[in-house]
């Protein structure tokens, strides 16, 4: 290496954009870039104390505390400045005992975030009447004596302001998602009534293309929120596959731990898209015809709902092609023997 | 390590514990306007319930400091440290009590009908939460300057609760605001001037703590 490397690398850290913070083991700050100073808004000299003279919260180097195994960026809300960062922890490889955090200020985009997520509120709730109206009116107008011709056009009306009518329901769905704290509602439930709940929520021809693979366990979840998962995977699943192939829906369930999956044997998602898909909007190929590809919103959809239940989601690429989505959530499964003791 | 290099970093911890309890205080003093800015009843709810964190965090640090004193027996310098860390957290711990006040009345303005909050009362919050994270950085910087500085400020807050409390009194006067109301805004206004004081107190520990002068800057 070159010998001014070193001198280098100390510039390149002073100088970096975010915030930079070298702790020891006992969480004291060894070394920490202007940055860091400039975002905790401190001007003490912090060396050789604990993260708290830097940061000013306490809460937040309680997080840091714990972020050991936080590689990926985590958000927390600096209260009393008001500001909203992002944060990781990482261990610095020949150094095990020591941790480098890196920091950033995010407020401004937390703030375009909500800006966002109101006009998206707003705007579903705005569109909601007129679009019922004139839906209403193309009811009517369908009852009249009209040429054929007319008809038609009656029909393409209707389709269009039914296809916008799903995009505004789920676009509110997701909006209300996002803005609140989703309360979560446990049930006990068997898992063969949680089958039966969505073969009657499914068109019959769908139902005869379904194959169910489970154990039938009484487990603890809330039930409308999983439905709901269920139905929007089953739902794209049949969207996206050749007619009259099958879509297989399964349960493994352990200790604490259901993963439920829905394999299809569509065209499959390829590799770049597997992360974007979970995106409201993302669609595979734009150029699908708009019935078959939906609002591109359910996945979203699909995404939030599982986070809210403490879970995640992904999807792989199963051996024989097609897509395999996969739902992985808390759900402690009863002993009834225990409960009866 | 000796004994003495021992009770320096028994010091060092006890002057972090402060930091953290102040932090504390300040977050719970902003989350409380927010609260009241926002009309949020989860976040009163949860001043309300972090109390008990300052409260255990006080008590805390006040055992540690008598386990100290009676570990080590230090010398005046390092008793002096030792019991101002020990003043500094319970002004921190009253400052925590305040924000609980305003959370509370919070709750109180939540019941009546909402009405604009005016450009005064967001300015005395402002005030006093810069002067309460300022004197906390004096607090890490153990600097008997700018701890003084800070506490010339208390002026500034004073005549802002003033003005409030002038402006409240004329508008229930003239009832363009129920009594309601405006009591509620002129104590949380009251609880601000409070921690204005309360910072003061600080800041005359900190000057005592690096110099062993008792000022007096109220």
């Amino acid at each position: 290496m070159n010998q001014k490397m070193p001198n280098l690398l100390t510039e390149v850290l002073m100088s970096c954009p975010i915030g930079v913070v070298i702790l020891d083991p006992n969480l004291k700050v060894v070394a920490c870039n202007e940055k860091a100073k400039e975002l905790f808004e401190t001007q003490a000299n912090v060396t050789g104390s604990s993260l708290v003279v830097l940061c000013r919260d306490a809460g937040f180097e309680n997080h840091v505390k714990q972020g050991d195994e936080c590689q990926d960026m985590q958000r927390y809300k600096l209260a009393h400045q008001n500001k909203h960062v992002q944060f990781c922890v990482r261990i610095i490889p020949a150094h095990e005992e020591y941790r480098i955090l890196y920091v950033e200020d995010i407020t401004r985009l937390v703030q375009l975030e909500s800006v966002r997520q109101e006009f998206v509120a707003n705007l579903s709730h705005e569109l909601k009447n007129p679009v019922a109206s004139i839906s209403l009116a193309i009811e009517t107008l369908s009852e009249l004596e009209l040429g054929d011709e007319a008809k038609v056009f009656i029909q393409r009306i209707a389709n269009d302001v039914q296809y916008i009518s799903g995009i505004l329901k789920n676009l509110s769905q997701l909006a209300e998602l996002e803005s609140e704290h989703i309360p979560i509602k446990l049930t006990e439930i068997y898992i063969d009534e949680l089958i039966s709940t969505i073969k009657t929520r499914l068109p019959e021809s769908e139902v005869n293309r379904l194959r169910v693979q489970a154990d039938n366990r009484l487990i603890v979840v809330d039930k409308e929120k999983v439905l709901q998962v269920i139905l929007i995977l089953l739902d794209n699943a049949f969207k996206f596959s050749p007619k009259d192939s099958e879509v297989e829906l399964s349960f493994e369930a352990s200790d604490n731990e259901i993963i439920l999956s829905v394999k299809d044997h569509g065209p499959g998602i390829p590799p770049e898209a597997q992360q974007r898909i979970f995106e409201r909007f993302f669609k595979l190929e734009p150029s699908r015809t708009r019935s078959e590809s939906g609002s591109g919103l359910g996945l979203a959809i699909a995404k939030h709902l599982t986070t809210a239940l403490g879970g995640y989601i992904w999807v792989e690429t199963p051996p024989g092609g097609g897509s395999c989505f996969k739902v992985a959530f808390p759900a402690k499964p009863v002993d009834k023997k225990a409960q009866s003791l | 390590m000796t004994s003495y290099d021992l009770l320096q970093r028994e010091i060092d911890s006890l002057h972090e514990e402060i930091i953290r309890i102040g932090s504390l205080s300040e977050e719970q003093l902003a989350s409380s306007m927010e609260s009241i800015v926002t009309r949020n009843s989860a976040l009163i709810k949860e001043v309300i319930a972090n109390d008990d964190i300052i409260n255990s965090k006080r008590n805390s640090i006040r055992d540690a400091c008598y386990k100290v004193i009676v570990e080590y027996r230090p010398n005046e310098v390092d008793l002096r440290k030792i019991l101002t860390t020990q003043y500094i957290a319970g002004e921190f711990e009253r400052i925590g009590d305040y924000a609980v006040r305003i959370a509370k009345l919070a709750r109180t303005l939540l019941e009546l009908p909402e009405r604009p909050l005016g450009a005064e009362l967001p300015q005395l919050a402002r005030l006093a939460r810069r002067q309460l994270h300022d004197i906390i950085d004096a607090l890490a910087l153990k600097d008997a300057q700018l701890a003084r500085e800070i506490a010339k400020r208390d002026d500034e807050v004073d005549a802002q609760y003033h003005a409030i409390y002038d402006e409240l009194v004329d508008a229930m006067g003239k009832e363009k605001m129920s009594g309601i109301y405006a009591t509620s805004l002129l104590m949380v206004s009251h609880n601000l001037e409070r921690i204005s004081d309360r910072v003061t107190n600080i800041a005359e520990d900190i000057v005592f703590l690096v110099s062993g002068e008792r000022p007096e800057l109220g």
